[in-house]
């Protein structure tokens, strides 16, 4: 027997409530993360609060009631609101982000791969929620970071393409800064690797290393700017070899001559690209929260840059993924640098930390949740870079 | 199991930034704004307590968690009246927009059981598949996709005798 489904469009229209995808940054969200996750969670600590769970009420014998029967919500709640007046930490930058590679979620990979916008990715690891790839082409690699608050796509510059064979104790990298939607800047290295190394860890000034994924003669790791990275172990089959990692701003060019005892190290920020460009596009920022419908960015090394607004009404289009060729099919186009814009010998003596001015609609509500999609094209070799920025008033 | 603190805490982080505003909607739908705060804080406590346990596909597990500190606090007596007044207000339809065709829809659902809200609200406000939906309310998705199918027939048929305002109310089928 068949039946219209009529009637469930009908109760979809009637949804009494939909998901507002900033409940989770609200102070009291924020009041009961941290309130959660200060509670120890170790077996041996439960089953000493479930002892107390029978106690009478009040200090910490209401909130160890929960466990059991979760009678005890409103005791919670209070001390939750307690926390929210006095003022708590926000849901960190990052959230879920793992140091070492983690399994994948059924559909994740699919998912981010399809968002990057680019197919047959040669290597394709998980973060906790955040997928990355790397994708070969003709004259090098890009990679693509997707998560929850980020959406990355940006070239692998300076190494050598695919088909040029590189030696086994080699790794030949490249390294790129970039924001996530709340400016939370992150940085990622990643390029080719010889067949003989086995590992390659990042240390960082806070004593987290950072395990890279290595498969198919490709190699990736990022992680989250706030600690910096010093330098990285690289394990191959003759022995394990330190090597330094030069800062992004005084990195050495890309070429990869010679051979350092523990193969060529080629970090680069941006090395010579086909267009004389320093190097991948970089967008940060917002500099500065809206004023005046304008929307402050900082973008290096493009092209061309096109941003593109979300209604602050329409949450479920703003969170809509972009696809690789109309990453504004859900938005309002707000500029495009033309094509044909007086690029000089360097772009980076046309846009030197250019500052950029995107102008919003007018009458735009800049005190909701302004979604702007900002993707600043480089060079063919170095492809583009989008990044979302969600803006609160 | 084995993690290290910090990887536990970076684990929940991600659960509860994926998940936090999903589940604040799902107990908002069930026990109104004021209350939705509580069931979300209590649903996260039990998957930190319970973090071994969250299986890769958090989702249906912690709606299944939320609907359980739902039923609980509908069981408490104190709170019960208050918070079938709160479920009240948030029926369908009840906006502004509020045309014929949603009025219709509310008197239908008004005579619909227990069940079959469920299986109707799971399906068309979380829009999860059978195979999740089933997980939330744990049975198997044979027996979700049976409820689903009746349920939706029964409001088919309350929908068109809220139209013509003549047949009595079906009763649901247990």
């Amino acid at each position: 027997m068949k039946h219209s489904p009529r009637s469930l469009a009908l109760l979809r229209d009637a949804n009494p409530v939909s998901v507002d995808p900033r409940a989770v940054h609200s102070p009291r969200a924020a009041a009961v993360f941290e309130q959660i996750v200060a509670e120890p969670r170790h077996p041996q600590g439960r089953l000493r609060r479930r002892r107390t769970a029978s106690r009478p009420a009040g200090g910490r014998g209401a909130r160890a009631r929960l466990a059991v029967g979760g009678a005890g919500i409103s005791a919670l709640v209070a001390a939750i609101i307690v926390a929210a007046i006095s003022g708590s930490a926000a849901v960190p930058a990052f959230a879920g982000w793992s140091a070492r590679p983690t399994p994948a979620l059924p559909g994740q990979i699919t998912d981010a791969t399809r968002r990057c916008g680019l197919t047959a990715p040669v290597l394709v690891e998980a973060r906790g929620p955040y997928t990355a790839a790397v994708f070969a082409s003709r004259s090098g690699g890009s990679a693509c970071v997707e998560g929850p608050s980020v959406s990355f796509v940006g070239s692998i510059g300076g190494v050598q393409a695919p088909d040029n064979p590189i030696k086994t104790d080699q790794i030949q990298t490249a390294v790129a800064t970039a924001s996530d939607s709340k400016g939370h800047a992150f940085m990622l290295l990643a390029g080719r690797v010889g067949s003989a190394v086995r590992s390659i860890v990042i240390h960082r000034s806070n004593h987290i290393d950072v395990v890279a994924s290595i498969k198919n003669g490709w190699y990736l790791a990022w992680w989250p700017a706030r600690a910096h990275a010093t330098d990285a172990t690289v394990t191959t089959r003759s022995g394990v070899h330190d090597i330094a990692l030069p800062s992004l701003a005084t990195s050495s060019p890309g070429s990869c001559g010679g051979r350092p005892r523990t193969g060529c190290a080629a970090l680069q920020a941006g090395s010579s690209g086909s267009a004389g460009l320093p190097g991948p596009p970089l967008i940060s920022g917002p500099l500065a929260k809206p004023f005046d419908g304008t929307l402050l960015l900082a973008v290096h090394n493009a092209l061309r840059v096109l941003a593109c607004f979300h209604p602050p009404n329409n949450a479920t289009a703003a969170r809509q993924p972009n696809g690789p060729t109309g990453p504004c099919t859900h938005a309002t186009r707000l500029t495009q640098l033309p094509s044909s814009y007086p690029v000089q010998k360097n772009l980076l003596e046309v846009f030197p930390n250019s500052v950029w001015k995107v102008k919003l609609p007018t009458g735009t509500d800049n005190h909701g949740a302004l979604v702007v999609l900002v993707v600043a094209f480089g060079t063919p070799s170095f492809g583009q870079i989008r990044n979302e920025i969600t803006v609160n008033g | 199991m084995g993690q290290s603190a910090t990887e536990d805490r970076e684990l929940f982080s991600w659960l509860f930034e994926a998940h936090y505003a999903l589940v604040h909607a799902f107990a908002e739908r069930r026990v109104g704004r004021d209350l939705a705060d509580e069931v979300a804080a209590e649903t996260f406590l039990v998957a930190w307590r319970r973090l071994e346990a969250v299986p890769t596909e958090p989702l249906p597990w912690l709606y299944g968690v939320a609907r359980n500190v739902v039923l609980r606090q509908l069981r408490a007596s104190a709170r019960q009246a208050k918070a079938r007044e709160l479920i009240a207000r948030e029926r369908p339809g009840r906006g502004a927009e509020d045309d014929g065709e949603h009025d219709g829809l509310w008197r239908a659902w008004e005579q619909l059981g227990d069940t079959d809200r469920e299986v109707l609200s799971l399906t068309a406000w979380e829009e999860l598949t059978v195979r999740d939906a089933a997980r939330v309310l744990g049975v198997p998705a044979s027996v979700f996709s049976v409820r689903l199918h009746r349920a939706r027939r029964r409001l088919e048929r309350h929908l068109q005798q809220t139209a013509s305002s003549s047949t009595p109310a079906i009763p649901e089928a247990t």
